[in-house]
């Protein structure tokens, strides 16, 4: 009896334990430059460097007055998410507009300037997210002198 | 129960729980690499907050004006970039980017009638976009209030965040509060004169800049916006980004924020 009683608060410890991580693995999700498997999706030219990014490696090119290099970062989302952007220390000087897409194909745009942030997370806002939702980014509002980079994006709810 | 049975019970069960383990650690969090592994912050908001200009001025910009016009340049790369404003707070604006201050026939523009935003691209072509969901606002008002320090940027979306003219971080000031001035040492440098409005000159350096070493800001005494900012390397200016003319609630501008279709 008290062996039996053991055993059903370990699985059941178990069981929390399998769910609250995979509940902590849904909660935040990210897409990473690149990775086409988690989200990513890229044209045009784009140049990748290991030197620095949240996971040690971003891609980035130079400003231009057309948009010559675009990225996306979607998700398949559920509910209310917050949306975020890493930005790093390094070929990133130039200011960018953010794509936000969310429920039903809506889009807001944001305009940033990578130039002021390093190795931080900008919160582009909280949105319904659905089956649509992603963030794109390109890179012709920098002036041609400047760099900007696509690194990953988080999607947290 | 039988003792095999029992092993096979708890070979499963420790299985499980390593899994579950493995992906409370490995699956919710990327790989954490030197670049970002520890802060790099040396002033916390609270702190920040506690000088005047900062806490009651810049952290609410958005709510010490009504209106606002006013040309803004920005100077120190191959092309110096005009951007013109008109805001009327909380969700109406025009906007008007020249990237190149030598070729004014290419801009961009955009407008926010506080229904709807439209862009026109440097070739006419007219893109639509929505203003921030109201529910957006609301979320983002609170998480600045409660905001803790953590290594994040949280923006001030409110219907006057702009989609276009490299100019958000003057307008909404508490967003470079939150980045350059947590990252460096912070020196209040006294009070001056700038387009004849009262100004706070605060100087940062070693802030980790990606241009120069130090960055000035000539922050308005009334509405915290930044009015001027420039980046040094030693003496020399190196990029500089200013209001050449700014205008406070100005009712003229009000017919300013007709869609373009």
């Amino acid at each position: 009896m008290k062996l039996r009683k053991s055993l059903v608060v370990f699985t059941l410890l178990l069981t929390l334990s399998v769910l609250s991580s995979i509940s902590a693995f849904a909660a935040t999700s990210y897409v990473y430059n690149g990775d086409i498997s988690s989200g990513w999706w890229s044209s045009g030219v784009m140049n990748s460097t290991s030197s620095c990014g949240y996971d040690g490696k971003s891609y980035w090119y130079y400003g231009s007055s057309s948009p010559t290099s675009t990225g996306e970062w979607a998700k398949e989302l559920n509910g209310r998410t917050e949306y975020a952007v890493y930005i790093p220390s390094c070929n990133s000087t130039g200011s960018v507009k953010y794509h936000v897409w969310y429920e039903d194909g809506q889009r807001v745009d944001l305009n940033v300037n990578q130039l002021n942030y390093s190795n931080e997370w900008v919160i582009l806002g909280t949105y319904y997210g659905d089956s649509y939702s992603s963030i794109g980014m390109s890179n012709n509002l920098a002036s041609s002198s400047s760099k900007v980079v696509w690194d990953e994006v988080r999607f947290k709810n | 129960m039988s003792n095999s049975k029992k092993i096979i019970g708890s070979i499963v069960a420790g299985a499980t729980l390593g899994v579950g383990i493995y992906g409370y650690m490995h699956l919710s969090k990327p790989e954490i690499t030197e670049a970002n592994s520890k802060s790099q912050y040396v002033n916390s908001v609270a702190e920040l907050k506690e000088e005047p200009i900062i806490g009651a001025k810049m952290f609410k910009a958005n709510d010490n004006y009504g209106s606002l016009s006013g040309t803004i340049v920005k100077t120190g790369e191959v092309e110096n970039s005009i951007t013109e404003v008109v805001i009327a707070q909380p969700d109406r604006y025009y906007v008007k980017f020249i990237p190149n201050s030598n070729d004014k026939d290419v801009y961009f523009e955009a407008v926010n009638d506080g229904k709807s935003v439209q862009i026109k691209e440097d070739k006419g072509q007219i893109v639509e976009s929505n203003p921030f969901p109201t529910q957006s606002i609301r979320e983002s008002q609170n998480l600045k209030e409660n905001k803790k320090d953590d290594n994040e940027v949280r923006l001030n979306l409110n219907g006057t965040f702009l989609p276009i003219g490299n100019v958000n971080e003057m307008l909404h000031p508490e967003m470079y509060v939150q980045s350059v001035f947590r990252r460096g040492d912070m020196n209040v440098l006294g009070e001056e004169k700038y387009l004849e409005r009262d100004v706070t000159v605060i100087e940062i350096s070693n802030a980790q800049l990606k241009i120069g070493d130090r960055q000035k800001f000539w922050i308005d005494n009334k509405t915290g916006i930044v009015l001027k900012t420039v980046l040094y390397d030693d003496d020399d200016e190196v990029q500089s980004q200013y209001f050449e003319s700014i205008e406070f609630n100005n009712k003229k501008n009000t017919g300013t924020f007709k869609l373009f279709k």
